[in-house]
């Protein structure tokens, strides 16, 4: 699914360059969970962002399905984020305005094959995840717990091929955790949908049925 | 759900800081559409006092100074009486009115005095003091009006603005100026003989200061047939709309008159654009400041407004929202700022200007609903104006940052 080849990423700023990913390679099949490890600033935010399509790498390339992501104008690459990926992140990221049904919905706006379903399939998803009592609700009349699971929701939105969590569990305790790291496992499993998931946690990369530890920057498989 | 929804739901999660904002763009266009309403009507006032000071053009023989018609020197030249008809008729646009006037220097008994024919119909009153002295006739429109077109004219509903011709004058009838009088001794009612005719004093014109003062006035067939000077006139005064003069009009009337020396009374017709101008070249100060504090007000809320939603934003470009769709939403946001502020600026504006005008400056002001649009437009372009750096800056963000930001 990805073939990610020699891929690096250095930011500079006027304090000097740090090298986030340097000369990174693998690739991840379709349909696996890969749980991504390492300490803080060994670059795991970075790689997974780039498979985004958020940060645009320094040297390197990133193939999904065999097409180049950097090569995509800048509307084909919102078309990749917004069809083919979903994020799901640390701090969950939800419009604080809108309810969670509107904010699984969202992905949807910009997908004219979701035109006139948008609704009830925000609906099921949110039945998904377990919230179907919860669809009105804005996020600050949820719990963490509920929050992050909308989050996922909304990553499932467009029925993308591979889920991209950054610390998915960061801001959850230990029963949370475990709940949001079923879920996606739950997905992976029963829907074959692959998982790239970024953690520091030794217990949530269990989860994963490929672990990579990423250290200054560098794969150590 | 839409992108509408996502507007909606951002302006009331944040009411205080759209309440705010429109306040300030809201006062502003309030401010313009007072000042242009006030204004408008002022403009209109100024116009009717300065059409009251008198004719502004005047059609003199080829021949003929300014200094004749003033004179009214027995040997000065006329032209025919035919040539009124032929200005009537020609339909000139800015031409309200047409007075031709034929004056020479007669004694009666032994007091010389300035005889001038008039033709009462077409006579204007020239001045103010004349209609209070009750010689009623049709109202005049005013010839200069703001946002007159050469062609156009408006009537004022206010009597007091009116001008008025005087509707009839007996051929046996004169009116005599108030110093003609004394030295004529003559009151209202009395006969006086000129040329061997007797006429009756139909009225005594209130002093005005001018030379009319020492006028007698008859009907103009009538000293035409006394002088024995056929039909000839002296003058045409015309009351010329001043856009129209200041649009080549009396080139035009040089055209259809080509044997007549044609000349503005300055002092009427340059005071009248004068003052038009200065008011709108006060409007129009007021109308560069309004823009730029405005577009900086609302520049400065959309600013805080797109730091504020940094996160937001982030999370749409994240989930593959378009930057053209981030324009679209923040565009829209600015429209709806203008399109509220310039509409409630209007309302504000309008009702002010209705409300103080009278109280402050006398002048009855009503609402203009071409403003309406004007205002809206004017705060459509302001809020947009203002957004422009914001807007583009909101498209521009990293998500990449602000998904790392805690």
């Amino acid at each position: 699914m990805f073939t990610i080849e020699n891929l690096s990423k250095v930011y500079s700023s006027q304090h000097g360059t740090v090298r986030a990913l340097d000369n990174v390679s693998f690739a991840v099949e379709r349909g696996s969970f890969v749980a991504v490890t390492g300490g803080s600033g060994s670059g795991k935010t970075t790689l997974l962002l780039t498979l985004g399509g958020l940060i645009r790498p320094t040297a390197g390339t990133v193939a999904f399905s065999s097409r180049t992501v950097y090569t995509m104008s800048e509307p084909e690459l919102a078309d990749y984020r917004n069809r083919k990926v979903g994020f799901v992140l640390q701090t969950f990221n939800l419009i604080p305005y809108l309810t969670a049904l509107e904010n699984v919905m969202l992905p949807m706006l910009f997908n004219r094959d979701r035109n006139g379903t948008s609704q009830s399939l925000a609906a099921e998803l949110l039945e998904r995840v377990g919230l179907q009592d919860r669809t009105t609700h804005l996020p600050r009349e949820l719990s963490v717990g509920q929050q992050q699971r909308v989050a996922i929701a909304r990553a499932l939105a467009n029925s993308p091929d591979v889920i991209l969590a950054d610390e998915p569990t960061g801001n959850l305790d230990p029963n949370l955790s475990l709940e949001v790291l079923r879920i996606l496992k739950d997905l992976n499993e029963t829907e074959g949908r692959t998982v790239i998931m970024v953690t520091h946690s030794p217990e949530a990369a269990h989860f994963g049925d490929r672990q990579l530890r990423l250290k200054d920057g560098r794969i150590e498989e | 759900m839409n992108l509408q929804t996502i507007l909606w739901r951002e302006l009331w999660l944040r009411k205080s800081q759209l309440v705010s904002a429109l306040i300030g763009i809201t006062l502003g266009i309030a401010v313009i559409v007072g000042i242009q309403s006030v204004s408008a009507v002022s403009e209109k006032a100024v116009a009717v006092s300065l059409d009251n000071l008198g004719a502004n053009i005047l059609v003199l023989p080829q021949a003929a100074s300014v200094d004749d018609y003033y004179s009214a020197d027995i040997d000065a030249p006329t032209f025919s009486e035919d040539y009124v008809e032929r200005l009537a008729t020609s339909m000139l646009p800015g031409v309200d009115n047409l007075s031709p006037k034929l004056t020479r220097r007669v004694k009666i008994g032994d007091v010389p005095i300035i005889l001038t024919g008039i033709l009462p119909a077409n006579e204007l009153a020239s001045k103010p003091i004349w209609q209070t002295a009750g010689l009623v006739g049709t109202g005049l429109e005013a010839a200069c009006a703001p946002g007159n077109t050469a062609n156009q004219s408006f009537g004022y509903q206010d009597e007091k603005l009116q001008r008025k011709a005087i509707d009839s004058l007996a051929t046996s009838d004169v009116l005599v100026g108030s110093s003609a009088a004394q030295r004529l001794n003559v009151c209202e009612g009395r006969t006086v003989t000129i040329e061997g005719a007797t006429f009756t004093v139909a009225r005594v014109i209130p002093e005005t200061g001018t030379i009319d003062d020492s006028r007698v006035y008859a009907h103009l067939h009538q000293v035409q047939q006394l002088l024995g000077t056929g039909q000839q006139v002296s003058a045409i005064e015309i009351m010329g709309c001043c856009s129209a003069i200041s649009d080549g009009l009396l080139g035009k009337l040089r055209n259809i008159l080509p044997d007549t020396r044609i000349t503005t009374i300055n002092q009427i017709v340059s005071t009248q654009i004068g003052t038009n101008q200065l008011m709108r070249k006060i409007s129009v100060v007021f109308l560069v400041i309004i823009i730029i504090v405005g577009a900086i007000t609302i520049g400065n809320y959309m600013w805080a407004n797109v730091e504020e939603r940094r996160r937001e934003i982030g999370i749409l470009i994240t989930i593959g929202t378009k930057r053209s769709a981030i324009y679209r939403l923040f565009l829209s946001k600015a429209i709806f700022l203008g399109v509220v502020g310039g509409f409630g600026g209007f309302i504000v504006g309008t009702g002010s200007a209705m409300i103080l005008g009278p109280q402050l400056a006398g002048l009855s002001v009503s609402p203009m609903p071409l403003y309406l649009l004007l205002s809206v437009v004017v705060a459509v372009l302001i809020a947009l104006l203002g957004s422009i750096l914001p807007i583009y800056r909101a498209a521009r963000f990293d998500p990449a940052v602000i998904m790392q930001e805690v």
